[in-house]
């Protein structure tokens, strides 16, 4: 009688192994492994750039990319023109930071280097003085320089916002001004 | 007779114990009102005291003093170097038109050396003084007590529309007309509230007195060099292309250039604030 349970019993494990293997192989079978194709956006529709780069941008694969995803959408966001492009970047950057392609820090870089007057490549770290050696005060004109640039690229170009970009640009001269005095007077 | 003392002790110690508690939390309301009112101020930059913005006025004054001394010589320089030129006397020294014009232009440009020479250290002492002391300032205020974003920042409590100019552009033109302004500004900056327009002020006054120090510095060793290339030569009838270059140096310190302009965009006329606000916005 016992031997007969048992008997059964294997029987019953065997069938379910069984099964499962035939499932498995036969999903394999009939389902590919899709390699996403991280394609940049293109076109003149910033909408649907931003859907193509969402869709890409999912993918593990592509997440990588999203510096240079963003630059297309840049350049997309230039022949689209519009004010309403800065509520529309923003959101991109919240999506792309709650699904973990990027921190929060990265986020507000992206935003502010381009969509704001604030300059980020001036730091909060330490005091003016200690950025005044030549090399370093030199790193920072070329890097405030390069911030401009992309402040003309996102509130000039991009979002046709005059005003904010005049009034980034008058700071640009300002801070120039400041930090050139400020390290003279560190540096005597 | 004792109950009495024991409850009049009682209420003493009971009247020093309320007021002990009164005073402690009195201590705590002034806290508790004060620390987070000064913690929401930014920490008060003092570019101006008193000593800087008077420096600041007796240089304009020096300036003035030694534009109205020279300018009648240099008119005079001046009017005699056309008729020099328009006579096409370059080449021709040898002519005794050309060299009567060239004696009288030799000595007028000496008469201006020895005036330089007379006002000269008493300007360069003024702006020395304002430059020493502007360059402490900043280097206290804006060098050890800011960060770089806290230089921007200083630059964005700037009202906008506070002063008619933005005052941060570099000024051409008149030297005492230059801090003659610098002084206005400084004067009324307190009352305008606009300590990021001060700041740019304050870097841009003491990059001036800095540039204004090299050239009197030049200007002085070319004084002395001229003049001893004039006893060694006894050379009132010799024009040199160094003269014509030290009138202008000294036209440079004086009056300014003009026709100079910084590269900053003018703002198109219009509401400056942006119409959409992005959570990410520092």
């Amino acid at each position: 009688m016992i031997k007969l349970r048992k008997k059964i019993y294997f029987s019953k494990k065997a069938f379910f192994v069984i099964a499962v293997l035939g499932l498995l192989i036969s999903s394999c079978g009939n389902r590919k492994y899709v390699v996403p194709n991280c394609t940049l956006p293109s076109g003149v529709n910033i909408e649907e750039a931003l859907a193509h780069s969402r869709e890409d941008l999912g993918h593990l694969q592509c997440e990588t990319m999203f510096d240079s995803y963003y630059r297309r959408l840049i350049e997309v966001a230039k022949r689209d023109p519009g004010m309403e492009n800065k509520r529309r970047f923003s959101e991109f950057l919240e999506w792309a930071n709650d699904e973990g392609i990027i921190d929060k820090i990265q986020a507000r870089s992206y935003y502010n280097r381009y969509f704001n007057t604030t300059f980020i490549s001036l730091t909060d770290d330490f005091n003016v003085c200690s950025s005044c050696s030549e090399t370093t005060q030199k790193e920072i004109e070329i890097q405030l320089e390069e911030e401009l640039r992309q402040k003309e690229e996102g509130l000039l170009r991009a979002c046709r916002d005059k005003n904010a970009y005049y009034a980034a640009a008058d700071q640009y001269n300002s801070i120039l001004l400041l930090l050139d005095a400020t390290c003279t007077a560190c540096r005597n | 007779m004792r109950k009495l003392k024991s409850i009049e002790f009682s209420v003493s110690r009971r009247g020093r114990l309320f007021c002990r508690i009164l005073v402690i939390f009195a201590v705590f309301a002034i806290a508790g009102g004060e620390i987070p009112a000064t913690a929401k101020q930014s920490p008060t930059i003092r570019l101006f005291p008193t000593t800087v913005v008077e420096n600041i006025k007796h240089t304009g004054q020096a300036a003035k003093a030694m534009e109205e001394d020279l300018q009648d010589v240099i008119d005079r320089l001046n009017q005699q170097e056309e008729l020099y030129m328009a006579s096409k006397c370059e080449g021709a020294q040898a002519e005794p038109g050309c060299r009567e014009i060239a004696s009288q232009l030799g000595q007028t440009y000496l008469e201006m050396l020895n005036l330089m020479e007379n006002r000269l250290p008493g300007m360069e002492d003024s702006v020395r003084a304002t430059s020493t002391s502007l360059e402490s300032r900043i280097r206290k205020e804006l060098g050890r007590k800011t960060t770089l974003r806290g230089l921007q920042k200083l630059l964005e409590k700037t009202p906008q529309g506070a002063t008619d100019q933005r005052p941060y552009k570099r000024r051409s033109g008149r030297l005492s007309e230059k801090f003659r302004q610098y002084y206005r500004l400084v004067a009324m900056g307190p009352r305008t509230g606009s300590g990021g327009s001060l700041a740019a002020v304050a870097a841009e006054i003491y990059l001036d007195t800095q540039e204004v120090q090299d050239l009197i510095a030049l200007t002085r060793d070319e004084i002395s060099r001229a003049k001893l290339m004039i006893d060694l030569d006894q050379a009132y009838g010799i024009i040199t292309p160094e003269m014509f270059e030290m009138v202008g140096r000294v036209k440079t310190i004086l009056f300014g250039e003009t026709g100079e302009e910084e590269g900053i965009p003018g703002p198109p006329p219009g509401n400056t604030k942006a119409e959409y606000q992005s959570p990410l916005e520092m």
